[in-house]
């Protein structure tokens, strides 16, 4: 059963890809572009491959598809279709960027849901104008986040104390804390969580006893306690750097 | 007073990042938890109460940032506002600890998550400790006793 499953995930295609879909009103593409991707993405072609992310944990490759709509509600009609399965089945994200003039505009994105590979990736819109009250805007964004998809607003609020991050921020967020496949992933042995290590690292251990019975035979010879535990220190130091 | 059955981390995107049982569930029941309580917290507006009724207990929740830290809390011995407290303690705990908590620092570095968390609420969900400065001091000699043991193991 275990084995099946193993093998069902591996026939899977990768998700490696973001799609990034702009309102035609959206004159800022490249800028948006740019401080989500902070790299040479530009609204200028459509396929950026191999773009470079990376956060203090871990970097990884991925696609960037750029299109651009002028009615999303058809523009959904035709991504949702049979048509582009194959898109659907390789997406790890989708972001719509537009200005939200009315409620019922919002409330489009919505059609994502006839869309059954889309499950596994994240979908949010980068509204870069709202043009209704913020007490509507909150109920949006609650309708929309039950059904997975996430609206969030290009401009700088108020945080709660702790960072609350809203506009292309929340972006560069979901897509920090989005599964990667682990075969994209390289991880930053620095800063991710060590494990104890599986196998013995090949340290100089003849080396290193030497240089500890040298150390000791020295330190025995000495009178004065604070040379010796200076000298210990060194010594300290100097094996530190093997191990 | 403040016993807490469980404690959920939930993004906004309804992962589930951290789960601690402080009452004894069966798996049937700690999923069905998970699923109802991701739903109905990320559809509650951000205005409403942040204690709702759940089964035969009270839920207490907050949102810090993009994460949900939901608590399963009886309704006869626990103290709803108290809860918040210890969630905002743990929240300010994790903050100190990771420098500006974000829920990736949460993702890579879970098992420290957990650890504060011990340190917080003892086994059966009672606060344990108070303190942010004896937390964060404990957690701090965890860290030096694990770095000791794998030098150990290392030498070994």
């Amino acid at each position: 059963m275990q084995h099946d499953v193993a093998v069902q995930r591996a026939s899977l295609p990768l998700r490696n890809k973001i799609l990034v879909a702009f309102s035609h009103e959206v004159a800022n593409k490249d800028d948006i572009l740019s401080k989500v991707f902070s790299s040479n993405v530009s609204a200028g072609s459509q396929i950026y491959r191999d773009v470079k992310w990376s956060t203090k944990y871990y970097s990884v490759l991925f696609d960037v598809y750029i299109d651009i709509f002028d009615d999303l509600s058809e523009w959904l009609s035709e991504f949702c279709s049979s048509d582009y399965h194959e898109l659907q089945q390789v997406l790890a994200g989708f972001i719509v960027v537009m200005p939200c003039k009315e409620k019922d505009d919002v409330r489009k994105i919505l059609q994502l849901e006839q869309c059954k590979d889309f499950e596994g990736s994240f979908a949010a819109i980068l509204a870069t104008k709202v043009s209704f009250s913020n007490e509507m805007l909150c109920l949006l964004e609650e309708e929309l986040v039950v059904k997975g998809i996430e609206m969030t607003v290009d401009q700088e609020i108020a945080g709660s104390g702790f960072e609350k991050f809203c506009g292309v921020e929340r972006i560069r967020e979901m897509i920090d804390t989005y599964e990667w496949p682990v075969d994209m992933v390289q991880l930053n042995h620095n800063t991710v969580a060590k494990e104890p290590p599986l196998t013995v690292p090949e340290i100089p251990l003849e080396e290193v006893l030497s240089k500890l019975h040298e150390a000791r035979a020295k330190y025995l010879g000495m009178d004065s306690s604070a040379e010796g535990e200076k000298f210990a220190k060194d010594v300290a130091e100097e094996l530190g750097k093997y191990l | 007073m403040v016993q807490i059955k469980y404690m959920l981390m939930v993004s906004r995107q309804g992962k589930v990042r951290l789960m601690r049982w402080f009452s004894a569930y069966s798996a049937k029941d700690k999923t069905k938890i998970c699923r109802d309580l991701t739903t109905s917290v990320l559809a509650r507006k951000a205005k409403m109460c942040n204690i709702v009724e759940y089964q035969d207990h009270k839920v207490v929740y907050k949102r810090y940032a993009s994460l949900y830290f939901i608590c399963g809390i009886s309704s006869e011995t626990s103290n709803e506002l108290l809860t918040l407290e210890i969630i905002h303690r743990y929240v300010e705990a994790m903050d100190a600890y990771f420098n500006n908590v974000c829920e990736l620092d949460i993702i890579f570095n879970f098992s420290k998550a957990y650890d504060i968390l011990n340190e917080v609420l003892i086994c059966d969900g009672s606060m344990t400790e108070t303190s942010k400065h004896t937390i964060l001091k404990t957690v701090a000699s965890m860290d030096a006793l694990e770095t000791s043991d794998n030098l150990d193991q290392v030498l070994s």
